[in-house]
């Protein structure tokens, strides 16, 4: 009787409490997004599930939870609180991305740069609303709307927030197409949403295998710090170009991206117990999060505008919006807003620039912080 | 601690200024080196000495061999043509009902209801046939006279294989 | 795998090199489908983009309006390109219909990975979108002025 007695004392129904069940509906909201909803399913259906992991209670000292040493979720976990896999994320991602059409059109890549003042007026905002300067820093970077980096900075500078900021910047990510729409429309009038562009010129290849080259060598004396991300972006990205090692490109951006993305959703969203994630600090972060991709986006935007005042060769200061660098989504909605105006506009491609020098910026921006902060 | 006195203390103007002038400084000088490149490679083209096979070698990389051709399974079942005129006599007397024009899929489920076999296809002969046509508008109506010399309009028929 | 030369008499692929059909060519699949058979329900998340290689399509939208489709190369289903990630109308199958299927998460990635071939079979989405039914702009604007 009292073996049985004990037994049930050990099982999760008797060791929850409310916190532990408002978290499990977290989870099946993020399920219900990704499956349902088809809302960044990739991400939201690890993340979610991973919340549902990481709240179930379990006895402590038995080795389960994520947060006690020789548990296998705590050596999974391992690779996010060190680091390690969002540099192997940004390694499939230089090998899947093409940045052609920045090399066409250099100068779209300061639309990128424009992208990341959400960053830093979220890190002052952050610092207002009275959280410590790592933990601002951390927050800052859900601006860049670059998942792996938020979490390798937040890895770095405040891991007891991995948790939410992931959340909250994936969960922003997926709301880009909600989120960045009517800010555009706002800051544009119908006569710039309408501005065509020409069609890029065509970038060689020597000119694709050179910029994986200069390009890590530049960002990476300027800021060392961000050495891990932009190296591992460019490494992709010359695997993919320089064509004789396409085997290797192959698996970069299939078997080794989503082997890591699975592992780092389950271990984020199992991160993200109760006691972190139901604070007021995670309000703070969801509020501020949403705010570093409307500034980022208005950021974009109006330095586009400001790129056309001074500019003879105009363009489409929609283009702004996809120097916030969830690759392609916002790229896409710079699609969609300049199709709903002019069918025949075509920008998808234009976007794509801003939108990928919207990774760089946003790893040069981590690197930044981390160097000042870290 | 808050407020601006937080962010002085922190150094947050400091940090954000450098911050956003380092993320522009760089990527300013990596659009500058880029717009750069056609003349360095140029150059490097021009004086140096390429590999002479590097252009082959690369086409040949790039070049795909065409796949073995495969049949296609296709077998569009057509409908008769005294079938045809049967069953468009049917049709008529149920759009007769719902008026013109008429909405297409309404008027496949009510002859679907009456028990008319496959409906789908002798739609499809009619409308290939130019004796039903479907308007701008998302709605049909049947062709009169002169429309069904002239060809059916807003429907797309193929005129022979690919 | 599809052969390439067969992509090529698309119109959507028509502006395509070599190199980019094979890519083509190896996400394709052959889908058959029967007549009647509903291939595409409005409502649904847009997964898969069908090229029409021989049979007819009816195109419906939900207020009971429809077009057909008889022509080798039209093509249904470019929500799953496009915003929202859900097909706002429903296809089906006039008769036995051969179709090109291509999932729409591969496209998006060719387009991520090589933005000149993604570019120009988008462009050539575009291009068909605008040549559409004056009513189906309006639909188009309206979800699009919802922003998802």
């Amino acid at each position: 009787m009292e073996l049985l007695i004990d037994f049930l004392q050990n099982t999760g129904f008797a060791m929850a409490d409310y916190r532990n069940l408002v978290m499990i509906g977290v989870g099946l909201i993020f399920l219900y997004l990704g499956i349902a909803k088809h809302y960044e399913p990739l991400l939201l259906v690890p993340i979610g599930f991973g919340i549902l992991v990481g709240n179930v209670p379990v006895f402590k000292g038995l080795g389960l939870g994520i947060y006690e040493k020789g548990a296998v979720l705590n050596y999974l976990y391992f690779g996010v609180s060190k680091g390690i896999y969002p540099p192997l994320i940004f390694l499939g991602i230089g090998a899947m991305t093409d940045f052609s059409t920045l090399l066409a059109r250099p100068k779209l890549v300061l639309l990128g740069a424009a992208a990341q003042l959400g960053v830093f007026l979220t890190f002052l905002g952050a610092l207002f609303l009275g959280f410590v300067p790592r933990e601002a820093a951390s927050i800052g970077i859900i601006g860049g709307a670059d998942g792996p980096t938020a979490i390798f900075l937040s890895a770095k500078l405040a891991p007891h927030l991995v948790g939410p900021i992931a959340i909250a910047a994936y969960s922003y990510m997926a709301l880009v197409p909600v989120i960045q729409p009517p800010i555009m429309k706002l800051l544009t009038s119908r006569r710039e949403r309408l501005i065509k562009m020409s069609d890029p010129r065509e970038v060689s290849l020597q000119e694709r295998i050179l910029f994986p080259i200069a390009g890590f060598l530049l960002c990476c004396f300027l800021a060392p710090a961000a050495l891990p991300l932009l190296g591992m972006l460019f490494l992709g990205n010359l695997l993919k170009e320089c064509l004789v090692t396409d085997r290797l490109a192959r698996t970069a951006r299939t078997a080794v991206v989503d082997t890591v993305t699975i592992i780092l959703g389950l271990t984020v969203g199992a991160s993200t117990q109760a006691d972190v994630f139901l604070t007021a600090k995670s309000v703070g972060i969801f509020i501020l999060g949403a705010c570093s991709f409307m500034v980022a986006t208005a950021g974009g935007v109006i330095f586009a505008k400001f790129m056309n005042v001074v500019s003879q060769d105009k363009i489409n200061p929609l283009l702004g919006a996809a120097g916030v660098s969830a690759v392609p989504d916002s790229a896409r909605v710079v699609q969609m807003v300049g199709n709903a105006e002019d069918p025949s506009n075509y920008l998808l491609m234009h976007a794509m620039a801003p939108n990928v020098a919207g990774v760089i910026g946003s790893a040069i921006a981590a690197g930044v912080l981390w160097s000042f902060i870290g | 601690m808050g407020g601006f006195s937080a962010i002085n203390a922190a150094n947050g103007w400091l940090i954000a200024a450098l911050g956003i002038s380092v993320v522009f400084f760089g990527l300013l000088s990596l659009a500058f080196i880029v717009s750069y490149f056609p003349r360095m490679i140029a150059w490097w083209n021009a004086h140096a000495k390429a590999p002479k096979y590097f252009v082959p070698w690369v086409k040949s990389l790039i070049s795909q061999p065409l796949a073995k051709p495969t049949s296609s399974k296709a077998t569009v079942q057509s409908v008769e043509p005294g079938e045809l005129d049967d069953a468009e006599e049917a049709l008529r007397l149920l759009t007769a009902h719902m008026g013109e024009p008429f909405k297409l899929p309404r008027l496949i489920e009510v002859a679907e209801q009456r028990g008319l076999a496959r409906v789908h296809s002798t739609i499809n002969g009619l409308l290939i046939k130019g004796t039903m046509v479907g308007g701008p508008d998302g709605l049909f109506r049947w062709a009169i006279g002169s429309e069904r010399k002239s060809g059916p309009q807003g429907v797309e028929v193929s005129r022979g294989s690919t | 795998m599809i052969p390439t030369h067969e992509l090529k008499n698309y119109e959507i692929f028509a502006e395509l090199d070599p190199a980019e059909l094979g890519v083509l060519s190896k996400m394709a699949e052959v889908r058959h489908a029967g007549e009647g058979e509903v291939l595409i329900q409005a409502g649904q998340p847009a997964r898969m983009l069908y090229v029409l290689k021989e049979g007819g399509l009816m195109i419906t939208f939900p207020d009971g309006r429809a077009i057909t489709f008889h022509k080798p190369g039209r093509v249904v289903g470019w929500s799953a390109l496009v915003s929202p990630t859900h097909y706002t109308a429903s296809v089906t199958c006039l008769t036995d219909c051969d179709l090109l299927a291509f999932p729409g998460s591969e496209l998006l990635r060719l387009v991520q990975r090589n933005v000149a071939a993604g570019t120009k079979i988008m462009r050539k989405i575009s291009e068909v979108l605008s040549r559409r039914l004056p009513f189906l702009r309006e639909e188009d604007k309206r979800r699009l002025k919802g922003g998802r």
